[in-house]
């Protein structure tokens, strides 16, 4: 739900809360107010009769049996006084009456005198009252929504503009977001808010930044030193077959290390999104390039390569793309038994890649978590996938796995479709 | 062949003066900019080998020197980082190559030898191993006057092996050498097996003495010992 609509319904009922209330409390103030002129009148009333009985030697003459009537009584009755509803004749139905009864001596008899009043009038105008409080109400209601919503875009304004720029904010591109607003405080603080805040995440970020590079650099030279020394070290004469042995696994593993700490490197700046500038690139072009480049590894295992080529450019970055086909191609040579047959198939939407092979022994997604390795297999770093994926993400495009009649099928695609 | 390394960590500036001199070169090696900058202006050097990252300055900036100076010097730069960016400028200002650490010593020889070819003899030198004879600026093989047909990374192989000759060379060196190090597979080490294999076939064929020699658990040596 919208601010607006939230803002007007809380508005809305409030108004309409209390105007109920203030409705109720007018209404019972009328009511008694009324009441007691009613009450006024008939003892005024009273007063007349008494007074008229003590000058005259006879009862004053009722003018409609409602308004003034004299009952014979044997005992004094006490003075009363209540409301009734009385049925009218001429209107057909009942209405309301005020009834004062009283004792009036005349003669040496006891007689009970009642006087009417019909509180019709008073009712009339507690209606016309409450007629003019529902139009005010009314009103009061439509100009209100009117009026939210028409000034509404001009004072949220200045919100929509911070929200735009928030959402087109990229770390990489602006450090701080700075964002001029002659709005309302509020939105001027919310700026001021946000400028701080960008400006610490762009702080951490580029801290962050730095000291993965640095640490990954400040890594490659000891690396380096270990690797020369197994390197001097092996062309020492005399070296048994085990030193050497032990030699060259030194040098393996270093060059392991060196390689995981590159392709860590590379994903963290992938994450950070440094490789954001992208240009139209040939794919299909790219892909008979890593064909080219393989072509050893393809013929030794005898492989069986079958490809469906269209022309192709994808807007991407060269080197991100160079990775996808790079993991995706030596993923599959490498799983791929021998003299077997791998299949490339490039379309406007999707780069699918598939060849034949055991099922996995862990569910598909796991493959592209980092460091999953499917065989035990020292050399592999258990990387590749997980950086295709990532590529996938900060592209917006999507890489799927399926295993369909023995194919391990892996599937880029250059849209994200759901 | 007078070589300057230009690295400030000991460590590795000892291997790989220690490789370069068992490989006849003489090599001279500084720990920083200012001394590197000084020597430049003095002497004259076949090949200068410079890291990036120096304590007192940035190895690109003895590039320009070089460059300014119209040095004949060939120049390699050697860089922790792996960045796309710093080989191109590094390119850009007139290097030679550019390696990203960690390299294995019979690769950087092999480059200093292929720079050495195109700075010194304009590309015009042969390499002559007994009864071999390499032509780079042609890129092909003779055995004894007759040509050899060679694949590419036939070729390639023979030219390294040679370029490191007397030494051993792991599988693992000779794989980054042939495939570049994208090339993230174990089982590249049995294709290097093929390759020598097929590769000696053909040298005995045309009458070629056996200079491959399979180390054990190492790796192979090409020697006439």
């Amino acid at each position: 739900m919208r601010l607006l609509t939230k803002n007007t319904l809380v508005l809305l009922t409030v108004t309409l809360i209390v105007f109920l209330a203030g409705g109720f409390i007018f209404y019972s103030q009328l009511r008694n107010i009324m009441n007691e002129e009613a009450t006024e009148a008939l003892s005024i009333k009273k007063n007349e009769v008494e007074k008229y009985i003590s000058k005259n030697t006879r009862l004053p003459e009722s003018i409609s049996l409602e308004e003034l009537s004299f009952t014979e009584s044997i005992t004094p009755i006490k003075e009363s006084l209540n409301d009734e509803m009385i049925y009218i004749e001429e209107e057909k139905e009942k209405m309301p009456y005020k009834k004062l009864s009283f004792n009036v001596i005349f003669e040496g008899k006891n007689y009970k005198c009642t006087i009417s009043k019909s509180l019709l009038e008073t009712d009339d105008l507690i209606e016309t009252i409450f007629q003019s409080f529902a139009i005010i109400i009314g009103l009061l209601i439509v100009v209100f929504t009117i009026i939210n919503f028409l000034f509404s875009k001009t004072i949220w304004n200045p919100f929509f503009t911070t929200l735009e720029q928030i959402n087109n904010y990229e770390i990489e591109k602006h450090s701080v977001l700075t964002i001029e607003s002659n709005g309302a405080k509020e939105f001027q603080q919310l700026n001021e808010a946000i400028k701080k805040m960008t400006q610490k995440i762009s702080n951490d970020f580029n801290n962050l930044k730095y000291f993965t590079e640095n640490a990954s650099h400040e890594l490659q030279t000891p690396l380096a030193i270990i690797k020369s020394k197994t390197e001097v070290l092996l062309q020492t004469e005399g070296l048994n077959d085990d030193q050497a042995k032990q030699i060259i696994e030194i040098n393996q593993t270093a060059s392991r290390l060196s390689k995981l700490n590159h392709t860590l490197l590379l994903m963290s700046k992938i994450e950070n999104n440094q490789f954001n500038v992208t240009e139209n690139l040939n794919f299909s072009y790219l892909v008979t390039n890593k064909l080219k480049q393989f072509e050893d590894l393809i013929e030794m295992k005898q492989l069986n390569i079958i490809n469906s080529f269209d022309n192709i450019m994808v807007t991407i970055h060269p080197i991100l793309a160079d990775m996808v086909v790079s993991n995706l191609l030596s993923n599959a040579i490498k799983y791929t038994v021998e003299k077997g047959v791998i299949k490339l198939e490039l379309t406007t939407t999707c780069f699918k890649i598939s060849n034949h092979g055991e099922p996995l022994k862990a569910n598909g997604d796991k493959l592209f978590t980092r460091f999953y390795k499917e065989n035990e297999d020292s050399s592999s770093t258990g990387l590749g996938l997980a950086l295709v994926k990532q590529i996938s993400i900060i592209n917006k495009h999507k890489l799927n796995y399926e295993y369909i009649n023995s194919s391990h099928i892996f599937t880029y695609f250059f849209q994200d479709l759901k | 062949m007078k070589i300057l390394l230009v690295e400030d960590e000991k460590g590795l500036s000892d291997s790989i003066s220690t490789y370069l001199k068992r490989e006849g070169y003489l090599c001279e090696v500084v720990k920083d900019f200012k001394s590197a900058d000084e020597k430049i202006e003095l002497y004259q050097y076949d090949c200068i080998l410079v890291d990036i990252n120096l304590p007192d300055g940035n190895g690109l900036d003895l590039v320009k020197s070089l460059k300014r100076l119209k040095a004949q010097a060939g120049i390699i730069i050697i860089s922790a980082k792996n960045s796309v960016d710093d080989k191109i400028e590094g390119l850009d200002l007139g290097a030679d190559d550019y390696l990203s650490k960690p390299f294995s010593l019979a690769e950087l020889n092999s480059r200093i030898k292929s720079v050495l070819r195109r700075r010194k003899f304009e590309g015009n030198d042969e390499i002559i191993f007994n009864e071999i004879t390499i032509k780079p600026y042609e890129s092909s093989v003779y055995v004894k006057g007759n040509s050899l047909t060679l694949t590419k990374k036939e070729y390639d192989l023979i030219l390294f092996l040679i370029s490191n000759k007397n030494r051993v060379l792991t599988k693992e060196t000779i794989a980054d050498h042939l495939w570049g190090d994208d090339m993230d597979m174990a089982n590249s080490y049995d294709f290097i097996y093929t390759h020598i294999k097929n590769l000696r076939k053909k040298l005995v064929d045309k009458g070629c003495q056996d200079y491959m020699k399979t180390v054990y658990g190492m790796g192979y040596k090409f020697t006439a010992l």
